[in-house]
């Protein structure tokens, strides 16, 4: 059978149909139609959605208020490559520190944890890496946080891990300013977080069972 | 600024970044509703819907740089939106307890029908995808698509003819044609 077209799908799923012309439709579906089984699944789709979210739109003042605050502002040309080197300012595996805050693992073993802080202009970045039982991974769990009240919020503020001059993945940051990167083989790598003033970078970090 | 509406979100703003107004606009209208939809979820009065709305655009703004790289900007501006309006609760009521904002946030978007915070939100994000589909058509699509999806129950050709100002003969060949538009368009979005 011919498939049937889009409009007596929509009928179908709207339930509009004849009894006569959806029991076509029906037999069609049950016959395994790949296309019109997609097609009915999106329009179904729609329709609930449709159902569920009344349109509601901001006002057309506002529109055009955001719209002119925008002519306002400064170019960004300016501040969009610039690239802010971010330094290490504690690491729990550094050896010369006071012995009570050390968390090195016992003799023979490898850590099982590293925390290292990092600063830059107006931003501290928090990192820890746990070690995943049983496994050559670590997880890495991050958080960015303005350092003073002049600095952008970094909540959707992107993370990326670069090894060896490739991207291997990247996160977003939730409303916190907390990502995390799970099952990452044990190694060294860069991090390059995409702020408003520019791009934070983060060279050379080793994960705690390469440190 | 027609021709702007095509473009997706990456060359939008990449053009917001030269500075390009009408990009802008093309970008705040295409969002505007996801925002609007979370507000009036909240509650919020359409003096402090626009107050919130202005903060994310204003995010938006000093975010451009690093989400011309992402490729979904309706989750990021569903988290500022969300983390906004509840800043701006925790304004409006200072002596509450505001030990658990995950918790409080959970509250405000409960759903009478049964659906988690986050499966509303995740289905306000597929909503805002089937309107980036609809977006596009040409405006009699728009309005008949608009009719079929969003009307109520059963509307009769004549009615739909009637409000549309067009002749009752052509709204059947016309609604085969731009549902097919749709489909493309959808598609073309990867809402399927």
């Amino acid at each position: 059978m011919k498939c049937p077209p889009l409009h007596h799908l929509l009928d179908y799923s709207r339930r509009l149909l004849a009894e006569t012309e959806s029991g076509v439709v029906k037999k069609h579906l049950l016959g395994g139609c790949g296309k019109c089984s997609e097609n009915l699944r999106w329009i179904d789709e729609g329709l609930t959605l449709a159902a569920q979210h009344r349109p509601v739109d901001l006002s057309e003042e506002t529109i055009r208020s955001i719209v002119a605050w925008f002519k306002s502002q400064p170019a960004h040309a300016s501040w969009t490559v610039r690239k802010l080197m971010a330094n290490l300012v504690f690491d729990s595996l550094t050896p010369n520190r006071l012995a009570f805050v050390r968390e090195g693992a016992p003799a023979g073993q490898p850590p099982a944890g590293r925390q290292m802080l990092f600063q830059t202009e107006g931003y501290d970045i928090d990192l820890r890496f746990e070690g995943v039982e049983d496994q050559p991974t670590e997880d890495l769990i991050g958080q960015v946080l303005p350092n003073s009240e002049a600095q952008s919020m970094t909540a959707g503020v992107t993370v990326q891990l670069w090894r060896e001059e490739q991207e291997q993945m990247r996160a977003q940051t939730d409303d916190q300013g907390l990502f995390s990167f799970r099952r990452i083989p044990s190694g060294v790598y860069d991090l390059k977080i995409q702020v408003a003033e520019g791009e934070i970078n983060l060279v050379r970090v080793s994960t705690a069972r390469t440190a | 600024m027609a021709d702007n509406t095509r473009l997706s979100d990456a060359d939008l703003i990449a053009k917001c970044l030269n500075q390009d107004a009408e990009a802008w606009e093309v970008l705040v209208r295409r969002y505007q509703r996801l925002i609007a939809s979370i507000t009036f979820k909240y509650g919020l009065s359409s003096e402090d819907a626009a107050d919130i709305s202005q903060s994310v655009c204003v995010a938006l703004f000093q975010q451009l740089p690093s989400l011309r790289k992402q490729g979904k900007l309706s989750s990021w501006i569903i988290t500022v939106t969300v983390r906004e309006c509840w800043k701006f609760r925790r304004r409006q009521a200072p002596t509450e307890s505001l030990d658990n904002p995950e918790r409080e946030t959970q509250a405000e978007l409960a759903d009478p029908s049964q659906r988690s915070p986050d499966e509303w939100l995740l289905s306000l994000e597929r909503h805002h995808l089937l309107q980036r589909g609809i977006e596009p058509l040409p405006e009699r699509c728009r309005q008949l698509i608009e009719h079929l999806f969003y009307g109520e129950e059963a509307v009769p050709y004549a009615e739909i003819s009637r409000r549309m100002g067009v002749p009752v003969a052509s709204i059947g060949p016309t609604r085969a044609r731009c549902l097919e538009k749709l489909r493309a368009s959808l598609k073309n979005i990867g809402f399927f």
